[in-house]
């Protein structure tokens, strides 16, 4: 009966510390940028506007669009963390778009005849990265808030949803 | 003297041959002409290596030296032959710049790529194979990489044409160089110094770097300030710097003869080219805190040195480029950039141009005494 215990134990390890390396991804995010609320972010936005024109080319898009998706992702969770649910959830909406642009970029530039495989490598760190943040993300946030700004109409956040929607994207390049 | 020229042709000829020792066996269109002796051989190529500067140099005293050799007839036949031969030569004999040049091309216009964003390294191409700054994004400015694209649109995808069609490129803005020195100087001998000057013809006509662009640019910049024409004065000179950005060092000299032209006072051109040569030297003798002093950087200081028409100067500044264009020598013979090479490099440079001041000192002295003895002459 020991035995059989301890093997249990033992593959139950196994199992979990398996699990842990599967989501662990060496794809580093970066420092939180500047908060939704000044100045500094609106120049910020602009010059992301003139990147995103500067960065022409599929490749080139596609680093801007996984960088803007990375700088996204870390600012939702910052806002999130401050409970400021409603710019976090715009903000996590913001990282998805850009995240299925990186996708988009990736998938010209392979009609284009380019070779993928080293991006497709990147990507799929980078997807591995932003799903363990937002796993993290799941387990704190509440299933829905009623968002109560000072001035204007409340709005119902489906947050949970939104995670799920995310992880969802996240997963589309394995497809 | 046709003597001399062919003699000069011929000594081109054989360096032109000298510099397919040197063919990167990585490089695939010319890769039946790799020899490796440049590796097997490091004494042998050093020494000739040196001989051949020493003898380009000497071709050059001589063309100077000579009493009424130099007229306008018999300079356009030496730029004519040297040009001519020499567009022959394997640019990457020294330096392997000319790479990141077709590179940072193909980039752009075959993958439609920003090269300032994207780097070589990440598209899987030939290219990588010789490519030495392909971790880099775009080193150069948008000019410059826009200009890239006449020698890609003559050669397309094939490597071998896009590398002479790079250097028939920096031909033209060499000549271009040359004309605009002429068009302020007037003086033939003003235009061979810098044309016929052993450094700038390696560095431009064999390496094809675009540093002769840049300066073309900037002198032309100048000459429109020369001809009170403002508003092409601005735009040469703001097309100097997107080629390389150095010349931004000229920017107040620049203001100054604008300054100059609106409050219609004379100027003094001589003052500004020296002035000139001041504001590039700096740029250049800082260069080692960024990178190093490369031989090619010079061609930023010479044609105001020239321009600036003093003696003593242009007497150094010649010793100078005998100094710099030998900076080679440690890397040809220990195959290595580290290690004892920097500081060998810097032992030639410094111990070249102090010993060429010297005997410019004594020769002086020693000219003096023999025309005093002369006169003493009955």
């Amino acid at each position: 009966m020991k035995f059989f215990i301890s093997v249990l134990l033992l593959l139950a390890y196994l199992f979990i510390n398996t699990s842990v390396n599967a989501a662990f991804s060496d794809h580093v995010l970066p420092y939180p940028p500047q908060m939704p609320g000044g100045y500094i972010y609106k120049l910020r936005v602009i010059g992301e506007k003139i990147q995103k024109i500067w960065s022409f080319g599929s490749f080139s898009q596609f680093s801007y669009n996984l960088k803007l998706a990375d700088k996204y992702l870390v600012q939702a969770k910052t806002l999130f963390e401050y409970k400021q649910y409603l710019l976090g959830y715009e903000s996590l909406k913001e990282s998805d778009l850009f995240f299925k642009e990186a996708i988009t970029s990736l998938d010209k530039a392979k009609i284009e005849k380019k070779d993928i495989s080293q991006k497709k490598i990147i990507l799929k760190s980078a997807s591995l990265k932003h799903i363990e943040e937002l796993n993290t993300l799941q387990m704190v946030l509440p299933e829905e808030i009623n968002w109560i700004p000072e001035k204007t109409a409340s709005t119902k956040l489906l947050l949970r949803n939104a995670i799920k929607n995310s992880l969802e994207i996240r997963k589309l390049i394995y497809e | 003297m046709n003597k001399l020229i062919w003699g000069y042709g011929v000594f081109l000829l054989i360096f032109t041959v000298f510099s397919y020792l040197f063919i990167d066996g990585n490089f695939p269109p010319l890769h039946t002409l790799y020899t490796g002796f440049h590796t097997s051989h490091r004494e042998l190529i050093t020494s000739l290596y040196f001989i051949f500067i020493s003898i380009h140099f000497l071709f050059y005293i001589i063309f100077f030296r000579t009493k009424n050799f130099l007229s306008s007839t018999r300079l356009k036949k030496l730029i004519i032959l040297t040009v001519g031969i020499l567009i022959f030569s394997y640019s990457a004999m020294l330096s392997f710049d000319v790479f990141n040049y077709t590179t940072t091309s193909k980039v752009l216009f075959f993958y439609k790529e920003n090269p300032y964003v994207t780097m070589p390294i990440e598209i899987n191409d030939s290219f990588l194979q010789y490519t030495r700054a392909s971790n880099k994004v775009a080193l150069y400015g948008p000019l410059w990489i826009v200009l890239t694209g006449f020698p890609y649109a003559i050669a397309q995808n094939n490597v071998l044409l896009l590398l002479f069609s790079m250097k028939i490129l920096v031909t033209t803005f060499y000549l271009g160089t040359g004309y605009v020195i002429w068009k302020f100087s007037k003086n033939i001998r003003t235009t061979a110094l810098f044309l016929l000057n052993p450094l700038v013809v390696i560095e431009t006509l064999i390496a094809s770097h675009n540093d002769v662009v840049m300066i073309f640019f900037a002198l032309g910049a100048f000459y429109m300030l020369f001809k009170k024409k403002l508003v092409y004065g601005f735009i040469l000179f703001l097309s100097s710097v997107l080629i390389k950005y150095a010349t931004i060092f000229l920017l107040p000299v620049f203001l100054w003869v604008v300054w100059k032209n609106v409050r219609k006072e004379a100027v003094n051109w001589n003052w500004i080219f020296f002035l000139s040569t001041v504001c590039m030297s700096i740029i250049f003798f800082s260069s080692p805190l960024r990178e190093e002093l490369y031989p090619w950087y010079f061609i930023w200081v010479l044609p105001f040195v020239l321009l600036s028409q003093s003696k003593n100067i242009i007497r150094l500044s010649l010793i100078f480029s005998y100094a710099l264009i030998l900076r080679y020598l440690p890397a040809m013979y220990t195959g290595d950039y580290f290690g004892i090479t920097p500081i060998m490099r810097s032992i030639i440079t410094l111990m070249i141009s102090v010993a060429g001041m010297v005997v410019f000192y004594v020769d002086k002295k020693f000219l003096f005494k023999i025309a005093l003895f002369l006169k003493k002459l009955p």
